[in-house]
């Protein structure tokens, strides 16, 4: 399944999370706009929801910004 | 029929104040407050082992019971943690502290998070199946045993204490219903004792809890027929404040029923569910309740309890 970046920004915002979406863009690392590791661990629950798929821990590092995400699920 | 009759607990005086342990490791006091819940942890007491708070616990249920120890017959006690290495069962030297009569049955079950859904029903049917019409359930599972202090994972977690529940066929307060169980062992290294010190993937526990816990709620509620609306109060394992408000938030649940009591005690696996369930014993516009209990194993159980109408 390919990932628009219009849906992962739909998936970080029904995660509920304490992210700034004032300074949302496609590159900004989602960490410097407010979210924290839980934050980020419902992000990535939602991601595996919505695209089917197994995130490893190892790739979670990488998953920084909305368009990393993309990548790596248009990738996978 | 054997329900649950009282539920009395032992907090430690000793405690962590996570204020502090959140500030060693660069957190601040919203971080604790918001996502972890637990402000002080208790500890238990060096020198003081796990079958002492089992007993200190069993004595509060004796007081506020008036049971005769000679009554007993039944005690088990739900821990992974147990003293020395289990050998003998802590149940056996809770026996012998707590000067509970020889015809006591005493056994341990090893079980965490999910210890206390299990342990009810394990009782229960050991007690009908003995033809016994008093026991205690005990949970006593000090995870300071095993917490490596340096390990922001887990230190600012998890807080000890325990709970002794009666179970007796001589006015039972709540009914237990209905209930579900599950493990996978796929998440058996994801939360463990490696070498004597807690190790935990956190996420792991997360994607398992936010995904496990709601499918085991659904199929308990559908195997009693009833719905969401049908359950006056929502006691999940109290894991973390951002694990129960998840689980709250995937399922659509009432905040006003999801009790959230943690702030004193942090995580304190199996006696979480018991530690209020002593309260809402206490009342009695509550009817239904749903306990649901997951974590180690990975293990989850959901049970319904019924208010007996008198």
């Amino acid at each position: 399944m390919k990932a628009e970046q219009s849906e992962v920004v739909k998936i970080i915002h029904d995660a509920n999370t304490q992210i700034d979406f004032d300074k949302l863009s496609p590159e900004i690392y989602l960490r410097d706009i407010g979210a924290d590791s839980l934050d980020m661990m419902t992000i990535l629950l939602g991601l595996q929801d919505k695209y089917g798929i197994e995130i490893p821990d190892e790739a979670v590092e990488k998953l920084n910004s909305v368009a990393a995400i993309c990548d790596f699920i248009n990738n996978t | 029929m054997i329900g649950i009759g009282a539920i009395a607990s032992y907090l430690p005086e000793k405690s962590r104040d996570n204020f502090k342990l959140a500030a060693h490791f660069g957190e601040d006091e919203t971080f604790v407050r918001q996502r972890l819940g637990g402000i002080s942890l208790p500890v238990l007491d060096h020198g003081l082992e796990t079958s002492d708070m089992a007993v200190l616990a069993i004595e509060r249920l004796l007081d506020k019971t008036g049971l005769d120890k000679d009554a007993i017959q039944c005690l088990v006690v739900c821990t992974q943690n147990p003293d020395g290495r289990g050998l003998p069962h802590t149940a056996a030297i809770v026996q012998q502290k707590a000067n509970l009569p020889q015809h006591t049955a005493a056994f341990d079950v090893s079980l965490g998070c999910s210890g206390y859904v299990y342990g009810l029903n394990i009782v229960k049917g050991f007690m009908e199946n003995a033809g016994l019409t008093t026991g205690v359930f005990v949970t006593a599972d000090p995870y300071s045993k095993i917490v490596d202090p340096e390990d922001r994972n887990t230190v600012m977690l998890f807080g000890d204490a325990a709970a002794a529940t009666l179970l007796t066929v001589d006015n039972p307060i709540y009914h237990l219903g209905k209930s579900v169980y599950g493990t996978d062992g796929q998440g058996a290294n994801h939360l463990a004792n490696k070498g004597g010190r807690l190790h935990m993937n956190g996420r792991q526990v997360f994607n398992f809890a936010a995904t496990q816990v709601p499918a085991s709620i659904t199929a308990l509620l559908h195997a009693d027929g009833i719905t969401l609306e049908d359950v006056d109060q929502f006691i999940i394992h109290q894991g973390s404040r951002y694990i129960v408000e998840t689980l709250s938030r995937r399922m659509g649940l009432d905040e006003s029923k999801v009790p959230m009591r943690m702030e004193m005690t942090g995580n304190t696996v199996s006696s979480s569910i018991p530690l209020i369930l002593q309260e809402s014993i206490n009342e009695k516009a509550i009817h239904k309740i749903l306990i649901a209990g997951f974590g180690v194993g990975w293990s989850w159980g959901a049970m319904m309890l019924s208010r007996i109408k008198k």
